[in-house]
């Protein structure tokens, strides 16, 4: 009862096909949870079941004791969960400050009163979000493109830019998908230690990757996904050695996604 | 000299009326309802004034109060719908309210509404009463008609302070996230459909008070006034003049207005413009005439530095 | 006189039925809502009133001729203003308003042409009536409807057993694996708009015949009940374009033969119906979920 995310049995049809079949996991808080299983195993599926973005056909979500199954997007990050896209999707005209700030949304309160006769609470609130916002550019390295269109930014750090905007809401569990993807190897290390360093501010981390070098040096445990379906969980170490891993993934190499 | 007066005081109530379009399209909605906002707005009004004697400075807000109020179920319904779905079902809005305004006898049917009480009338029994003669060597009607221009500009000016505060405010980001990308924003905590219909809300109330002062500016109001080419219209303004922009609307209604003035003996004609000027517009430059870039090089140029928040703390809690 | 009525919407509903499969048959396979459409259907009537009023030709090549008119126009717009819309990576904004644009530009080159006032359109017709039981039909309607249905028959015919219609049914499904299979996808999205701007010209004929008269401003009032059919019916779906028009036609005639006071109305039935139904299913009677666009 102490997980963080409960899910059970968690089903997605599409038409006769099964997109995710009847998975199952439990994420502890304080833990680095990754995601992995070869294309079209489901993983950003299960992603977008999670976070309310598609209705589950089937199954359970339980987040910190509450089931979001069915509430809108916005009310799970309300309550705590926050995400990033395997495409990024920043707000591109914004600039990169901006999108963090419209992270910093849900927990504001100034309302269309509050925006247009400007409070001293309401500038106070204001001024703390740009703070914190700044903050999070800091963490991510991005402190000097605070002003910069966030869709000029070269790709890496449109990556760290969607991180920053997504802790940006507060959350106890941050869901990313792919961070590492088109990242060369100093840039993966730079990611490993960001991620450690969110860990270390309380956030709870469940990643997807294809990057097995990020995977299995960051992460506490994996599960493994394959056509749908979870076929291993364990530690790194277990799942490496894992023959239904090792026959799901057959003939690929590890390293960077395409 | 009072032509030019009332002229420009159209151009204000186009302005405002630009603005109730650009507010919706700020959350990436495309609305043909606001010719139906605005009908309400102006019936409403005219209604009030002449059967219940309410003054203008009463009337016109209620009917901006009612056309939100009506703004608010409507837009509820008609906002899970993809931005296509919702330009039709606005327009089928509008175009009803036009039939049912043809139909009800309080609304005067076909004939519509005449003799509601005009502002610049009205104005000027009032400074006769209390002054000798006009200043400004004007005739006690040229500056009535003054004063109108002066309520309108007023009014044009507020609804656009209004709406450049809120753009830079935690609503107006949260309109721009939605228009730029509706699911990123609801995956960052935003209640996507309360501020769609906010803004639906908000630019029916501008346009029922604009309806509402067009129905105290001319004598007479029909069902007419108020269909798919008034619709049509208000979207020009935008789509000529500036999408992204605030200023964009009010420039597109100034230009716009300006033209047709010109053009006036042929309503055809002018449509004919409109039309053409939409199709290039969307092709050659979407953004419309004036865009977020250009006040940004505006400031450059100027000195003035780009927004910045004050210098924060550096890494961090 | 509930027969009757039916009757009287059914041929009527014919008619929104032919316009609403064009506005569905192009969103298949350009993902654009051409509105325009409507004032193709408008020309389609004009075609068909200078066919009839002006040379004195009959009813079947007036018809004709309005198809093609109307099928001409729609190739046009189709290399004009449709493909243009398509090169870009506009939003999806942008080709409504451009339609829209163009609507307008050719709504009012009509009035300047013609006039907005609606001109007389009789088509040489036997004016007797057939009575089959408690039902009337005039010769008029007989036409009307049997003509609506024996196009709509043939759409259905054609894209269901032809070359052309499956490769039209590959398009609209997904253009991209369309043309990686060998299909002309160019030729036949200009083939589709073709093919329904003929139908909404053929419908622009028949109601002149039902009304006995066309305008230049025909186009508005139609068209916008082509776009509430094509949303009850689901955008993209053929055979509930041909429902939904049916039943507005159906509704329309009830409002008329029940409501003495209520007769006015009868425009505003379409789209009062449409709301009810949006309020309680987002994605039409018919149709799949409108929020999931169908290429994401």
């Amino acid at each position: 009862m102490s997980a963080l995310l409960r899910v059970q049995g968690l089903t997605r049809r599409f038409g006769g096909l099964a997109a995710v079949a009847d998975v199952s996991l439990a994420i502890e808080p304080g833990e680095i949870f990754g995601l992995i299983g070869p294309n079209g195993a489901g993983k950003t599926t299960c992603f977008n079941l999670i976070t309310g973005l598609l209705p589950p056909s089937a199954g359970s979500v339980e987040f910190a004791g509450r089931s979001v199954v069915g509430l809108a997007p916005y009310r799970v990050t309300e309550m705590g969960m926050a995400r990033t896209f395997q495409n990024i999707r920043l707000f591109g005209e914004m600039t990169a400050l901006e999108n963090v700030l419209v992270g910093t949304h849900v927990r504001l309160r100034a309302g269309v009163f509050g925006g247009i006769i400007r409070t001293p609470s309401v500038r106070r609130e204001e001024s703390a979000a740009r703070e914190r916002a700044m903050g999070l550019l800091d963490l991510v390295g991005l402190a000097g493109a605070a002003d910069l269109p966030a869709a000029g930014l070269p790709y890496g750090r449109q990556r760290r830019l969607e991180i920053a905007r997504a802790l940006a809401t507060e959350p106890q569990l941050l869901c990313l998908d792919e961070p590492a993807a088109g990242m060369n190897e100093s840039e993966s290390r730079e990611l490993m230690d960001l991620i450690r360093k969110i860990r270390e501010r309380g956030v709870t981390v469940l990643l997807i990757e294809h990057d097995m070098h990020v995977v299995m040096n960051l992460c506490d445990r994996v599960a493994v996904l394959n056509f749908g379906q979870k076929i291993a969980e364990g530690t790194p170490a277990q799942i490496q050695v894992d023959p239904a891993v090792i026959e799901a993934y057959l003939g690929r190499d590890d390293g960077a996604a395409d | 000299m009072s032509y030019y007066l009332q002229v420009a005081t159209f151009i204000c109530i186009s302005g405002i009326l630009g603005l109730s379009v650009y507010l919706v399209l700020s959350t990436g909605q495309l609305t043909l309802g606001n010719a139906g906002f605005m009908l309400l707005g102006g019936y409403t009004a005219g209604l009030l004034a002449i059967r219940l004697g309410w003054p203008i400075w009463l009337t016109v807000p209620a009917g901006g109060l009612l056309a939100a109020v009506v703004a608010v179920p409507l837009g509820a319904a008609t906002l899970r719908l993809r931005g296509v779905y919702l330009a039709i079902a606005t327009l089928g809005f509008t175009q009803s309210l036009v039939v049912i305004a043809n139909n009800l006898t309080i609304t005067g049917g076909a004939l519509g509404l005449k003799d509601i009480p005009n502002l610049a009338a009205r104005l000027q029994r009032f400074l006769r009463g209390v002054l000798a003669e006009a200043p400004l060597g004007l005739t006690m009607a040229q500056f009535a008609n003054l004063l109108v221009l002066l309520i309108s500009a007023a009014l044009l000016g507020l609804a656009y302070w209004l709406i450049v505060r809120q753009g830079k405010s935690r609503v107006g980001r949260a309109f721009t996230a939605i228009r730029t990308d509706e699911v990123a924003a609801s995956a960052m905590g935003i209640n996507t459909t309360y501020y769609k219909v906010l803004a639906f809300a908000q630019g029916a109330f501008l346009a029922g008070v604009a309806g509402g002062m067009m129905a105290h500016l001319t004598y007479f109001i029909g069902p007419n006034d108020f269909g798919f080419s008034r619709a049509v219209e208000m979207l020009v303004f935008v789509v000529v003049g500036g999408t992204a922009v605030p200023a964009g609307p009010v420039l597109g209604a100034a230009l716009l207005r300006a033209l047709s003035e010109y053009l006036r003996e042929a309503k055809d004609l002018r449509l004919i413009v409109y039309g053409g000027l939409m199709m290039l517009m969307v092709l050659v430059r979407p953004q419309g005439l004036l865009t977020p870039g250009m006040f940004a090089g505006w400031r450059r140029r100027l000195g003035l530095g780009p927004r910045r928040p004050a210098p924060g703390k550096g890494a961090g809690a | 006189m509930f027969l009757q009525q039916l009757l009287n919407g059914l041929t009527q509903g014919g008619t929104y039925a032919l316009i609403a499969i064009g506005y569905t048959l192009i969103f298949g396979v350009l993902e654009i809502i051409n509105m325009a459409h409507g004032e193709v259907f408008m020309i389609g009537a004009m075609v068909g009133y200078a066919l009839v009023m002006l040379l004195g030709w009959g009813l079947v090549p007036a018809l004709l001729g309005g198809m093609i008119g109307a099928a001409l126009l729609g190739a046009v717009l189709e290399f004009t203003a449709l493909r243009a819309l398509r090169r870009k990576g506009v939003s999806n904004l942008a080709p409504l308003i451009s339609t829209i644009g163009l609507g307008m530009v050719l709504q009012n080159l009509m009035i300047r042409f013609a006039g907005a006032e609606p001109l007389p359109f009789r088509v040489p017709l036997s004016s007797g009536v057939l009575k089959l039981g408690p039902l009337q039909a005039t010769a008029t309607q007989l036409v009307v409807l049997g003509v609506s249905l024996v196009l709509m028959i043939l759409l259905q015919w054609t894209l269901s057993r032809t070359g052309l219609g499956r490769a039209v049914r590959a398009v609209s499904e997904n253009a991209e694996t369309a043309a990686l299979l060998g299909v002309n996808v160019s030729g036949i999205v200009l083939a589709t708009v073709m093919l329904a701007s003929a139908l909404g010209g053929a419908a622009g004929v028949l109601v002149g015949v039902s009304f006995v008269s066309v305008s230049a401003v025909m186009g508005l009032g139609y068209g916008l009940k082509g776009l509430a059919v094509i949303i009850l019916g689901g955008l993209g779906n053929v055979s509930g374009a041909v429902a939904g028009g049916l039943l507005i036609g159906v509704l329309e005639a009830m409002t008329v033969a029940y409501g003495e006071a209520f007769s006015g109305y009868k425009d505003a039935v379409a789209f009062i119906f449409l709301f009810l139904i949006l309020v309680v299913r987002p994605q039409g009677l018919f149709g799949q979920n409108a929020a999931v666009t169908r290429r994401s």
